[in-house]
């Protein structure tokens, strides 16, 4: 073996290593020092930092958002976040919404806000927007079978208007 | 001690084997075939998000650029920073975003063709980069798969066959120690992809009793089809989470023995064809196949082994 295949072969020695640490939970980025620091910039750009976590270790539930959106006339409409023209731009607009998970105590209102001024923007008739987040829950196979049916439930809401004179929301009004 | 003897070492002999595994030369066709069908993946991907640009990832998208480029790890620039950039020649922030997704498609098309391939690998990466940074809430699964393989895209020896490149004699071609490693990191980088997210299932107690395959299958954001009538056959969500927990789990052993390799990754892919027919995840599944394909499927045995790149010789 060639010395430059050997470099090259440990090179991608520590690269596994890393994929291995990130994928087993282990974040060998949060150490401060400046070996820490590197990696933290090496994983997002090589995509070794990953947790492959996909669905695992259970399929949580799915958080939807809805908007309310109100008129000065008081005419009042509905729409959801993804209204994307493929099914792959849905996918990304549900992770969107997914996002809006903060706590659960808390929802993510900045990307709430973020999400009102933009369906503001787009419907310049309309002075205010409703931002409300459900969580969609699934019975059990066993509940499924007793009679249970997904339901929704609230999460939290919050109220935007349109700030006179801007194009963009502020926020009125928030309440789980 | 005579030749046989030092030569049965059990410490030589494992040195030749992980020499053998990372050097022996291989035919540049498995990466050629990965450089192909990503670019395919990644340009349908990309073309399935043209007609939400700016939602997804532009100024005036559902995220503002300030709140997704502030939560991401990327040290890579945003769209903003590119906005910044490119103000004097009169771009603005939506110019700008068309401009950075025009380059990535562009990216793509020369490495799908295999012209300056370690260029498009590059611009490719680069914008990929920018957009995941700018447009940080609507990534998931499929955009860390692309990610990395972009990455490897700019390292290995992708254009070695079937390319516009190896054509015009840019490059060297044939069997290659290089494509023997960079072959061994696609499959390594699988192994442990599955085995990570086996075990992660396999800690809870939903993929055992078939309940994270019946929440899936009535999720409003994945569900496909009405599958409802589960609920009267609990075996078979069970059955089926069993089925990928061990697929998973397995991964990383069955697919080094010849015997049960290609069961075995078709078992794989026919697990990411479900996932694309009953959860709709169809660019998922896409870049999930490829990177098996070309691991696995695709045979890395050169046809003839050129006399100066013959197995390594160890001291």
């Amino acid at each position: 073996m060639s010395t430059r295949h050997a470099v090259w072969t440990a090179l991608a020695a520590g690269h596994l290593t890393l994929i291995a640490l990130w994928g087993s939970g282990f974040d060998p980025a949060s150490d401060s020092a400046p070996a820490g620091k590197l990696l933290a910039v090496y994983g997002p750009l090589s995509g070794a930092m990953s947790n492959f976590g996909y669905f695992s270790p259970e399929v949580g539930p799915y958080l939807g958002v809805t908007f309310i959106l109100t008129d000065s006339a008081g005419f009042t409409w509905s729409e959801t976040l993804a209204q994307g023209r493929t099914h792959e731009a849905n996918v990304r607009l549900w992770e969107v919404s997914a996002a809006m998970y903060g706590s659960e105590a808390e929802p993510n209102t900045e990307l709430m806000r973020s999400c009102a001024a933009a369906k503001l923007a787009r419907h310049p008739t309309a002075s205010r927007v409703r931002v409300r987040l459900e969580w969609h829950q699934v019975p059990t196979m066993s509940g499924y079978r007793t009679g249970q049916r997904p339901n929704w439930s609230l999460y939290s809401e919050c109220d935007f208007a349109r700030a006179s004179g801007e194009a963009a929301g502020e926020e009125d009004e928030g309440r789980r | 001690m005579s030749v046989a003897a030092h030569a049965e070492e059990p410490g030589v002999l494992l040195r030749r084997a992980l020499c053998a595994f990372v050097a022996a030369p291989a035919s540049p066709r498995p990466l050629a075939v990965f450089r192909i069908s990503l670019s395919v993946v990644l340009l349908a991907l990309a073309l399935c998000c043209a007609g939400n640009l700016y939602d997804i990832f532009g100024p005036g998208g559902f995220v503002q650029w300030s709140i997704a480029e502030s939560s991401t790890w990327s040290s890579v620039p945003g769209l903003s920073w590119f906005t910044t950039l490119l103000a004097p020649f009169g771009l603005d922030a939506a110019a700008t975003t068309r401009a950075v997704f025009f380059a990535y498609i562009l990216g793509l098309a020369l490495l799908l063709l295999g012209w300056r391939t370690r260029l498009a690998a590059f611009v490719a990466w680069l914008t990929q980069q920018a957009l995941q940074v700018s447009g940080y809430f609507s990534v998931y699964g499929v955009d860390h798969w692309a990610n990395a393989a972009l990455f490897y895209c700019l390292l290995f020896p992708i254009s070695d066959a079937f390319s516009l490149d190896r054509l015009a004699g840019r490059t060297r071609g044939g069997p290659s120690p290089a494509a023997r490693l960079a072959i061994r990191v696609l499959q390594l980088h699988l192994c442990i992809a599955y085995f990570c997210s086996g075990v992660d299932k396999a800690a809870g107690p939903t993929w055992w009793n078939g309940e994270a395959i019946w929440q899936s299958l009535h999720r409003p954001d994945l569900a496909q089809f009405n599958c409802s009538w589960l609920a009267q056959v609990p075996w078979l969500p069970m059955l089926l989470g069993w089925a990928t927990i061990t697929l998973e789990i397995g991964y990383p052993i069955y697919v080094w023995s010849r015997r049960t390799r290609r069961a075995w990754v078709l078992g794989t892919v026919c697990l990411h064809l479900g996932i694309a027919v009953f959860l709709g995840l169809w660019s998922f599944s896409a870049i999930m196949i490829v990177f098996n394909v070309a691991a696995f499927l695709v045979d890395p045995t050169p046809a003839v082994v050129p006399q100066s790149l013959s197995p390594p010789e160890i001291s």
